[in-house]
């Protein structure tokens, strides 16, 4: 499912491209005028992203608060950046290069500071990462609402015991929706590469959800 | 069933994106193949499971608190900033790098030695100096012979004074150099281009068989005495360096032992 987030996504000609800049609610258009100095320009882009940005590092580091943090901290780079920018890639490309940089980093401290936490007590039994203490909930579910809801969360905690190399290609394919050639040129691999790791992260996950397959 | 083909469907079935048909041959041999199409519905539900994470949304507020961060950091650059110019650690860097080598240079330059000033200062004194050619130290040795017979202490004498002068002007020109040297670092000079002392004919301290006999005092180098005949002519003797006792140096091999020595010096 390859979902167009802008129309910038679409590798137009080179001709083509002067038209897409001159369409003044492209992403190239308002990244053009936020180097000139438009606040409002700038304040469109965030409002474009935000969410998607915000989604993308809550799935990658499974905290809210963190994950809102980052966002507006991949906005503020961009923003400083916005110089060097080139209109060569997708401006969405770039975007989530700069919240994939950030979330494996933010993953990365996290594994250094070692908090002492109740998941140390239950590592996975090959080794991998840990996994949160999640006893059963033996009493009959109300509703579909929170059988969904139960079921969200227990992907999302699967999602967040892969480890980093598989959990962007398989967040960015499986929810985000990206192709592969996008996903390779976020994580800067080659789509060899992100076919291997997104299949290697699908039979983690089967392992893990065995429960509700 | 070949296992290519299920090989070629499990990669079809990964790569395809959610809810899109497989192609003809794939889902003719899903349909055929238990191992396949089980493969493929734990992949469906699988990646429907995923997809229905669905999206998160920002705070209301995200926007403002991005320019709030923004303006901030604005904020707090400005204390660095020198009007538009920004002064940042590289800027810092490259300017003491600059510094640094703009100084060795001009370090390098003060220090070096002028060798054309140097040369002047040392060929200067010899212009002024009164040169006795051979035919006037022939002539005055002649009348000097003449009046007062001249006797062999008095060469003695006269040589010493000889050599003596010679040490003055080298003294001269090292106390012309130290004296500069005060103000800059000392540096090699070249003496060559002194004047030797003149030994004249009277200054013999001795005589065997009509020739007289000269003393010169023996540093531990090579030597050139130069003789002047009275009508005109001229020869150079080079007289390697000579060793006394136990620095004895074969004639004719003092040059190439110098060589090998360490210090220059048996």
């Amino acid at each position: 499912m390859d979902t167009l987030i802008s129309i910038d996504e679409l590798s137009f000609p080179a001709a083509l491209r002067q038209e897409v800049l001159a369409d003044p609610t492209s992403d190239h258009a308002l990244l053009e005028a936020t180097r000139t100095g438009n606040e409002d320009a700038f304040a469109e882009l965030v409002g474009r992203y935000r969410n998607q940005i915000t989604s993308y590092i809550y799935r990658m580091t499974n905290d809210y608060d963190g994950a809102v943090d980052l966002a507006q901290e991949t906005f503020v780079r961009l923003y400083r950046a916005v110089d060097r920018y080139q209109t060569s890639h997708a401006f969405s490309t770039y975007l989530y290069r700069i919240a994939t940089n950030l979330a494996i980093s933010e993953l990365r401290k996290r594994k250094r500071r070692r908090l002492i936490s109740l998941t140390g007590f239950f590592q996975a039994a090959d080794g991998g990462e840990s996994c949160e203490f999640d006893p059963a909930d033996e009493r009959p579910l109300q509703d579909s609402a929170l059988v969904a809801a139960e079921r969200s969360t227990a992907v999302q905690r699967a999602i967040s015991t892969l480890p980093e190399k598989y959990r962007a290609p398989l967040i960015l394919r499986d929810v985000e929706g990206k192709s592969y050639e996008e996903i390779s040129r976020i994580l800067q691999t080659s789509e060899g590469t992100v076919k291997s790791r997104i299949s290697r992260a699908r039979d983690f996950l089967r392992e893990k959800m065995k429960a509700y397959l | 069933m070949k296992v290519a083909d299920c090989e070629a469907s499990c990669r079809e079935i990964e790569e395809a994106n959610v809810g899109q048909q497989l192609g003809e041959a794939a889902s003719e041999h899903v349909r055929g193949c238990a191992k396949c199409q089980d493969f493929y519905e734990s992949r469906l539900k699988l990646r429907q499971l995923v997809a229905s994470l669905g999206i998160v949304e920002a705070p209301a507020d995200f926007g403002f608190r991005v320019r709030a961060r923004i303006a901030g950091e604005a904020s707090s650059t400005a204390g660095f900033s020198l009007g538009r110019l920004a002064i940042g650690l590289p800027s810092i860097a490259v300017a003491t790098l600059v510094f640094l080598v703009v100084g060795a240079v001009a370090l390098r330059v003060w220090q070096a030695p002028p060798n054309r000033e140097a040369a002047v200062q040392m060929e200067t004194p010899s212009v002024n100096q009164p040169v006795i050619t051979a035919a006037q130290s022939t002539s005055a040795a002649k009348q000097e012979a003449s009046s007062s017979g001249g006797s062999h202490e008095e060469s003695a004498a006269n040589l010493a004074r000889g050599v003596s002068r010679g040490k003055k002007q080298r003294s001269q020109v090292g106390s012309t150099l130290a004296s500069r040297g005060s103000n800059r670092t000392m540096a090699t000079r070249d003496l060559s281009s002194l004047r030797a002392p003149v030994i004249k004919q009277e200054d013999a301290i001795a005589s065997v068989e009509t020739s007289p006999v000269f003393q010169i005092e023996a540093p531990s180098q090579p030597l050139r005495v130069s003789l002047d005949y009275a009508k005109g002519g001229s020869r150079t003797i080079s007289v390697p360096a000579l060793s006394f006792g136990s620095e004895r140096v074969l004639t004719g091999e003092g040059p190439s032992m110098l060589r090998t020595s360490t210090k220059g010096v048996w």
